[in-house]
C-alpha cells in the first residue's frame, strides 16, 4: 500500500540522518572532554541536599562546601608510595596563620591572614569568624561537632585574632576545626540576604570555586574564584554530573566522556583497570564495614555465642567474592589507618570447628535461631547475608533476613532493640576518640548494640583530656583490647575508597571524608 | 431467544464457549505458555539438579552451556533454576493480586449499580479517585508503606486493580439492572440477594473473566517492577523482578544473561496471559471486541 | 457550555480524595526522614531538631491543614533531598518529562494508526494477525527490562546510541531555554548540534515508552475501525464507486476517531504519570525520577505533589478528549 510505503521510506531516512549524526556529535563531545586543560568533568551519584555548611553531610554537598569556603586550619598533606594523601594527625594553616595554646590547654588563640577576601569582596575578619561559629552552634547538624570539640566560647581579641576556650582540655578539637561543617561564612552577606536559611542554596564563602549553577536533577557548575586569597587552582571549570545508575557512571569514565568517576562498583574495577586510559585509584580508608550482635538480647549477651558467631564469618569470601579485592582485613573496631589501632586481643579467623566449639561451651551445643535486619540500598551488604547465613547454617544457627528499606533500617536500629545488623561506619574525624565514643561508650549516640564496657568507658574518658598522643593512644589500645575479646561485633571489613580517573587528571589526593578537592586537582 | 430453561442454555453456552476457545489458535498458545510456565515452576525441583538457592552450582558468572542452559550469576547460582523458581513467586502474586481485586472491586461495583442512588455515587467517585492516581506511584506508595517484601507487592498492585473491577461490574450490573429476567424477577418475588448471585453474576461474568486473565498479566509485571526499583520482593529471593534488579549492573560487563532470562520470563508470561485474555474476550463476547 | 462546568464541577470532590489520600499515605511511609536527612551518624537530639524544621512534631490535623493552607497559596512545599522547592524542582523536570511523553506519543501515533487502519481493512489476513501479535508483544513487554536491552545492544555494543546520561550528551551545552523542549529550542536557536544531540539522547527512551502505547492505540484504531467499517453509510459510499482510499481516510477514519482520540489522550496522561522506571534507567531528570527517588528517600512534599499533579492532569486530559469529542460527536454532547 502507498500509506505503508511513505512511512517506511521516512523511518529509513530518519534512522540513516540518526545514525549518520552521532559520528559528528561524538566528536564533538571528544573535543570539549579532552581540550580545555582547565575543564574537568565529573561523575557523581547523588545531586546534594544543602549549600550551607553547618547543615551539608553527604558527599556531593560536602563537595560544593569544601570548593566555595575555606576552614581556619586544615590537614596536611603527604605522599605514599608515590600517591597522595592526606595527613589528619598534622594540622596546617589556612585562614588562621598561626595559633598559641594555653598551659591548661584549654585556650587557643588564633591569628587570622589579613589578606582572606570573601566573593562577595568583603574582607574576612574575626567578626566573621566569631559569627560562624555562632550559625555552628545554632545549627541542626553540626551543633553536635561544636559540642564533641568541647568549645565553651569563642571571642574576638582584636580585627585578626580570635580566643577559642575550651571546657576542658579536648585533643579533637584541632581535628575537627578542619571539617567542612566548620567553614567560615561571610557573615555579613548572610544577615543582608535574611539569615541562616539563605545558605542553603547561596553560598557565602571565601573558597577557590564559586557555585555557579546547581540543578539537582542533573549537573553543578564551579567555576574558579579568579580573586583567590591562596594559591589558585589550576581547574577554571568543574562539571559535576549527577548520574544515579553506577554502570552508567563507569560507561563514562571507560569512554572518555568524564574525567574523574565516584562510587565505583567493586566489580568493574577490574575492567576499567584495563581499558586503556583509565586509571582507578583504590586505597584502604577508614569506612569500616561491621556485624553488629545486640548485647541486650539473648543469646548475644552470651560473649562466647558472640565469639562463636566471630569464627564463622567467611573473612576471605567476602574479601574476594564480594568486594572484589576492593577491600581489606578488619582487624579491630577501629580502622587500621586511624592513629593509634591496634588489632591485640582478635583472634577471630574463619574456623567453623572452633565456632562449634564455643557454641557448645555457651550451652548452644545445637545451635539457635536469630533475627538479622538487613538495610537495602547497598549490593554488598545483601551478598555479605547470604554469605554468612550459608555458613551459620553449618554451624547450626539459623540467621532469619528481615529486610528493611534505608530509612526504615536507621530508624529501627535506633531503637537499641534490633537483634544483629550490618552497618558501615565512616569516621571524619580520624581518631579513636571520636570513633570509640560515638560506637562503643556506654553513652555512645551510634551504639546501636549496646555495649557496655565500664572500663573501656574510663579508659576512653581518661584519654579524651589526655594531651599526650603517646599516652592517649596506648589507652586506646587498652580499650581496642577489651573490645576485640569481648567481641560486641564481628569485623566484616574495610572498604576501599575507589575513584576512577582519567589518565592525565592529577592532583587526587584521599582523605578520610572521601571528599575530592578540585582546587588541587588539574588535567592535562 | 427461544424459550429453553437456564440450565440447558448454560450447559449450550459452555460447550460452545470450549470450541470457539480450541479454534483460536493465538489463545491456545497463550495458554500452553501460561501451562509451561505454571508446570515448570511447581515442579522445578525435578526438572532440575540444582538448588535455587546453592550457591557455587557452577563456576561465578558463567554464559549459557550445555550444564547451564542461563548460565550462572555471580555466586555461581544456576540462573534457570532460579528463573524458573521465580516463576513460582511471580505467578502466585499475580494470582493474589487479582484476587485481591476481584474480592473488593465486584462486590463493590455490584452493589454500587444495583443499589444506586447516593451509595452508587459515593462508591464510584472513590473509585474516581482511585483511578486518577498514576497507578505505579501508588503501587509504589502502599508497596513502601507496607514495607519491601513479596506481600506488600501483593496487597499494592490488587489495590491498584480495583477501580477496574469495580467499574466494569458497576458497567454491567446497570444495564442488567434493566434486562428483562430482572423484572421477571422482581415481579416473581425474589428477594434482591438472589437477583443479584442467580441473574446478575452470571451475565456479568464474562468481562471480568476477561478483566482478571488480562489483569495477571498486568499484575505480574507490576509486581516486577516494585521488586526492580527495590519495593517488592527481596534479594536474595528468587524473583523475576529482583533478578533483572541485581543483573542490571553486569550488563556493561557483558553478562547480559542474568537480566535477560528474567526479562524473558516476565514478557513470555504476560503475553501468555494477554492472549489468552483476547482470545477469552473474543469467545464470549464479540460485542467487546469493539469496546476498550 | 453547561456540560463543560458540570465536568469541571465534577472533577473536584476526585481532586480532594486524591489529596486527602495521598497525605495520609506519606504519613505512613516507614522510615524518619529527618533521620534520614540527618544521616546515619546524627544523634538523635540533631534529629530532633531538623524534624522541628520539617514540622514533622507537629501532631497531624495540624500539619494537614498547614499543608493544605500551603497548596490554597500555590506552596507546594519543600523537597528535603534536593534542598529546593518542590516547585522549583518540579519547573526543572517538567519540561522533560514533557518532551519524552510527547516524542513517546507521536512514535506511537505514527506507527499504531496505520497499523490498525491496515489490520481493520485487511481483517482476519495474515497482516492483521500479524499486527496483532507485534502489538500484544509491545503492550506484554516490561519496559524497564526492554529499556536495560536497548541500551545493551545500542549503546555498549553497537555505539550508535548515546550514553544514557541525560536529555542531552555531556559536551553538549543545552539550547537556550525557550519552551524548556530541548527539540524545539534548538530549532528555535539553530542550534544543530544541540538539535542532532537532544534527538539521539530522547529517541531511545521514547522508543522504548512508545512501544507500551501502541498496543492500545492500533487496537483501538482496529476495533474502531471495523465499527464503522461495516456501518451502512461505508457500504452505500462504496457502491457509489468511491475509491476506497477516500472511504477509508474521509468517512471510515473521521467516524472512528473519536474512540482513537479518546484512547491516545488516556496514553498521553498516562504517559506523563508513568514513565517512572523508563526515567530512572535512561538517567532522565524528569518528573518519574524525582517521584521514584522520593518516594525511596520518604520525602512527602515531592511525593504529594506529585500526585496530585498527575491526578489533575488526568482528570483534565480525561476533560479535554469528552469536550472534543463533544465537538466531532454531537451525540455525546447530550450525554
Amino acid at each position: 500500500m502507498k500509506v505503508t510505503a511513505k512511512y517506511v521510506a521516512t523511518a529509513v531516512v530518519a534512522g540513516l540522518l540518526l545514525t549518520g549524526c552521532s559520528a559528528n556529535a561524538n566528536n564533538s563531545n571528544a573535543n570539549d572532554a579532552s581540550t580545555g586543560s582547565t575543564t574537568l568533568t565529573a561523575a557523581y551519584s547523588e545531586g546534594g541536599t544543602t549549600l550551607n555548611p553547618t547543615e551539608a553531610n553527604d558527599v556531593t554537598s560536602d563537595t560544593f562546601v569544601l570548593a566555595a569556603y575555606d576552614q581556619l586550619v586544615t590537614y596536611a598533606t603527604q605522599e605514599v608510595d608515590g600517591k597522595k594523601t592526606a595527613n589528619t594527625a598534622e594540622i596546617v594553616p589556612m585562614i588562621a596563620e598561626s595559633w598559641e595554646v594555653s598551659d591548661d590547654d584549654t585556650v587557643y588563640t588564633f591569628t587570622l591572614r589579613d589578606d582572606v577576601v570573601f566573593q562577595s569582596g568583603n574582607p574576612l575578619t574575626s567578626a566573621d569568624v566569631v559569627g560562624s561559629f555562632d550559625l555552628i552552634a545554632a545549627s541542626n547538624s553540626a551543633s553536635f561537632l561544636y559540642g564533641m570539640a568541647g568549645i565553651n566560647e569563642v571571642t574576638a581579641i582584636d580585627e585578626s585574632t580570635v580566643e577559642i576556650s575550651l571546657t576542658a582540655p579536648n585533643h579533637l578539637f584541632l581535628q575537627i576545626l578542619p571539617m567542612y561543617s566548620f567553614s567560615m561564612i561571610d557573615t555579613a552577606l548572610v544577615e543582608e540576604n535574611g539569615g541562616a536559611e539563605w545558605l542553603a542554596t547561596n553560598t557565602a564563602g571565601s573558597g577557590p570555586f564559586t557555585v555557579d549553577s546547581w540543578d539537582p536533577s542533573t549537573e553543578a557548575v564551579l567555576t574558579r574564584n579568579e580573586d583567590y586569597w591562596g594559591d589558585a587552582p589550576a581547574l577554571e571549570t568543574v562539571n559535576i554530573k549527577f548520574i544515579t545508575e553506577a554502570s552508567n557512571r563507569v560507561q563514562l569514565l571507560s569512554k572518555g566522556e568524564v574525567q574523574l568517576a565516584l562510587e565505583i562498583p567493586a566489580k568493574d574495577v577490574a575492567s576499567l583497570e584495563e581499558t586503556e586510559g583509565v586509571v582507578v585509584d583504590s586505597r584502604a580508608s577508614n569506612k569500616i564495614l561491621y556485624f553488629a550482635m545486640n548485647n541486650n538480647v539473648a543469646p548475644f549477651d552470651n560473649e562466647q555465642v558472640r565469639q562463636a558467631i566471630s569464627y564463622a564469618i567467611p573473612y576471605e569470601k567476602l574479601l574476594t567474592d564480594v568486594m572484589q579485592g576492593q577491600a581489606s582485613e578488619m582487624k579491630s573496631s577501629v580502622a587500621s589507618s586511624t592513629p593509634g589501632f591496634t588489632a591485640e586481643g582478635n583472634d577471630a579467623t574463619y574456623d567453623l570447628d572452633k565456632a562449634k566449639e564455643l557454641l557448645t561451651e555457651a550451652g548452644y551445643p545445637d545451635g539457635f535461631t536469630f533475627e538479622f535486619t538487613l538495610g537495602s540500598g547497598f549490593q554488598d551488604w545483601s551478598d555479605d547475608a547470604v554469605l554468612i547465613q550459608a555458613e551459620l547454617a553449618k554451624i547450626g544457627v539459623t540467621m532469619n533476613i528481615t529486610n528493611m528499606a534505608r530509612a526504615q533500617f536507621l530508624e529501627a536500629i535506633a531503637t537499641n532493640q534490633v537483634q544483629s545488623y550490618i552497618s558501615r561506619w565512616t569516621s571524619f574525624v580520624n581518631d579513636p576518640g571520636y570513633h570509640l565514643g560515638l560506637l562503643l561508650t556506654a553513652d555512645g549516640t551510634s551504639n546501636y548494640a549496646n555495649y557496655n564496657n565500664a572500663e573501656v568507658d574510663a579508659l576512653w574518658a581518661e584519654a579524651a583530656n589526655e594531651p599526650d598522643q603517646d599516652v592517649r593512644n596506648d589507652l586506646y589500645g587498652q580499650a581496642q583490647a577489651i573490645i576485640n575479646e569481648e567481641t560486641p561485633w564481628a569485623y566484616l571489613y574495610e572498604y576501599n575508597i575507589v575513584v576512577g580517573l582519567q589518565e592525565g587528571t592529577e592532583g587526587y589526593t584521599s582523605y578520610p571524608d572521601g571528599i575530592v578537592r578540585y582546587s588541587q586537582m588539574s588535567v592535562n | 431467544m427461544p424459550e429453553t430453561t437456564r440450565s440447558t442454555r448454560s450447559r449450550t453456552k459452555a460447550v460452545g464457549f470450549g470450541r470457539l476457545l480450541l479454534r483460536n489458535r493465538l489463545g491456545m498458545i497463550g495458554l500452553g505458555v501460561i501451562a509451561f510456565w505454571t508446570i515448570g515452576s511447581v515442579f522445578i525441583g525435578l526438572f532440575s539438579p540444582y538448588g535455587a538457592t546453592e550457591t557455587a552450582a557452577g563456576p561465578l558468572l558463567s554464559a549459557p552451556s550445555a550444564s547451564h542452559l542461563f548460565g550462572t550469576d555471580n555466586f555461581g547460582r544456576d540462573l534457570l533454576t532460579r528463573v524458573f523458581e521465580g516463576g513460582k513467586i511471580s505467578l502466585w502474586t499475580g494470582l493474589i493480586a487479582v484476587a485481591i481485586s476481584l474480592a473488593i472491586g465486584v462486590p463493590l461495583g455490584g452493589i454500587a449499580g444495583y443499589a444506586g442512588g447516593w451509595i452508587g455515587s459515593v462508591i464510584m467517585r472513590v473509585m474516581d479517585v482511585l483511578l486518577a492516581f498514576p497507578s505505579l506511584v501508588l503501587a509504589m506508595a502502599v508497596a513502601a508503606a507496607l514495607g519491601p517484601g513479596t506481600s506488600s507487592a501483593m496487597i499494592a498492585v490488587g489495590i491498584v486493580g480495583i477501580p477496574e473491577f469495580a467499574r466494569i461490574t458497576y458497567g454491567q450490573t446497570i444495564s442488567l439492572k434493566q434486562r428483562e429476567f430482572v423484572e421477571a424477577g422482581r415481579a416473581l418475588g425474589l428477594t434482591s440477594t438472589t437477583i443479584v448471585i442467580r441473574h446478575i453474576v452470571p451475565n456479568a461474568l464474562a468481562p471480568i473473566v476477561v478483566r482478571s486473565t488480562l489483569g495477571m498479566g498486568y499484575a505480574i509485571l507490576t509486581a516486577a517492577a516494585l521488586s526492580f526499583i527495590g519495593l517488592g520482593a527481596q534479594p536474595p529471593t528468587a524473583e523475576w523482578g529482583v533478578m533483572i534488579s541485581d543483573g542490571r549492573g553486569y550488563i556493561i560487563s557483558g553478562e547480559w544473561w542474568l537480566t535477560f532470562f528474567p526479562g524473558l520470563a516476565i514478557a513470555t508470561s504476560i503475553l501468555g496471559f494477554n492472549l489468552l485474555g483476547d482470545a477469552l474476550r473474543d469467545v464470549l463476547d464479540p460485542r467487546l471486541r469493539t469496546t476498550a | 457550555m453547561s456540560y463543560v462546568i458540570r465536568r469541571i464541577l465534577a472533577m473536584i470532590p476526585a481532586l480532594v480524595g486524591v489529596v486527602i489520600c495521598i497525605f495520609l499515605l506519606t504519613r505512613v511511609l516507614p522510615g524518619d526522614p529527618a533521620r534520614t536527612l540527618a544521616g546515619e551518624q546524627a544523634d538523635a537530639a540533631s534529629v530532633e531538631k531538623i524534624r522541628a524544621d520539617m514540622g514533622l512534631d507537629q501532631p497531624l490535623i495540624t500539619q494537614f491543614f498547614s499543608y493544605i493552607g500551603d497548596l490554597l497559596r500555590g506552596d507546594l512545599g519543600f523537597a528535603w533531598h534536593t534542598g529546593h522547592t518542590v516547585v522549583e524542582d518540579l519547573a526543572s523536570r517538567l519540561p522533560a518529562t514533557a518532551e519524552l511523553a510527547l516524542v513517546a506519543i507521536l512514535i506511537a501515533l505514527v506507527i499504531a494508526v496505520p497499523l490498525g487502519i491496515v489490520s481493520a481493512v485487511c481483517r482476519d489476513r495474515w497482516i492483521d494477525h500479524v499486527g496483532r501479535v507485534i502489538s500484544l508483544v509491545g503492550a506484554s513487554m516490561p519496559l524497564f527490562w526492554l529499556g536495560l536491552l536497548v541500551i545493551y545492544f545500542f549503546y555498549f555494543t553497537l555505539g550508535i546510541a548515546p550514553a544514557p546520561i541525560g536529555r542531552i550528551s555531556s559536551g553538549v551545552n543545552p539550547p537556550t531555554e525557550v519552551t524548556g523542549l530541548f527539540l524545539v529550542d534548538s530549532l528555535l536557536s539553530g542550534d544543530t548540534v544541540a538539535f542532532s544531540s537532544s534527538l539521539q539522547s530522547i529517541i531511545w527512551p521514547a522508543l522504548v515508552l512508545a512501544t507500551g502505547s501502541i498496543a492500545m492505540i492500533s487496537r483501538m484504531t482496529r476495533s474502531a475501525m471495523l465499527e464503522v467499517l461495516g456501518q451502512d453509510y461505508v457500504r452505500t459510499a462504496r457502491s457509489k464507486g468511491l475509491s476506497p482510499r477516500f472511504v477509508i481516510g474521509k468517512h471510515a477514519f473521521r467516524n472512528a476517531s473519536p474512540s482513537v482520540v479518546t484512547v491516545v489522550g488516556l496514553e498521553f496522561g498516562q504517559l506523563l504519570g508513568g514513565a517512572v522506571i523508563t526515567e530512572t534507567i535512561f538517567s532522565w531528570p524528569g518528573v518519574g525520577s524525582y517521584v521514584t527517588q522520593s518516594i525511596m528517600a520518604t520525602d512527602y512534599a515531592p511525593v504529594q505533589a506529585f500526585t496530585l499533579l498527575a491526578a489533575a492532569i488526568f482528570l483534565v486530559v480525561n476533560l479535554i478528549v469528552d469536550l472534543v469529542n463533544a465537538a466531532i460527536d454531537p451525540r455525546v454532547r447530550n450525554a
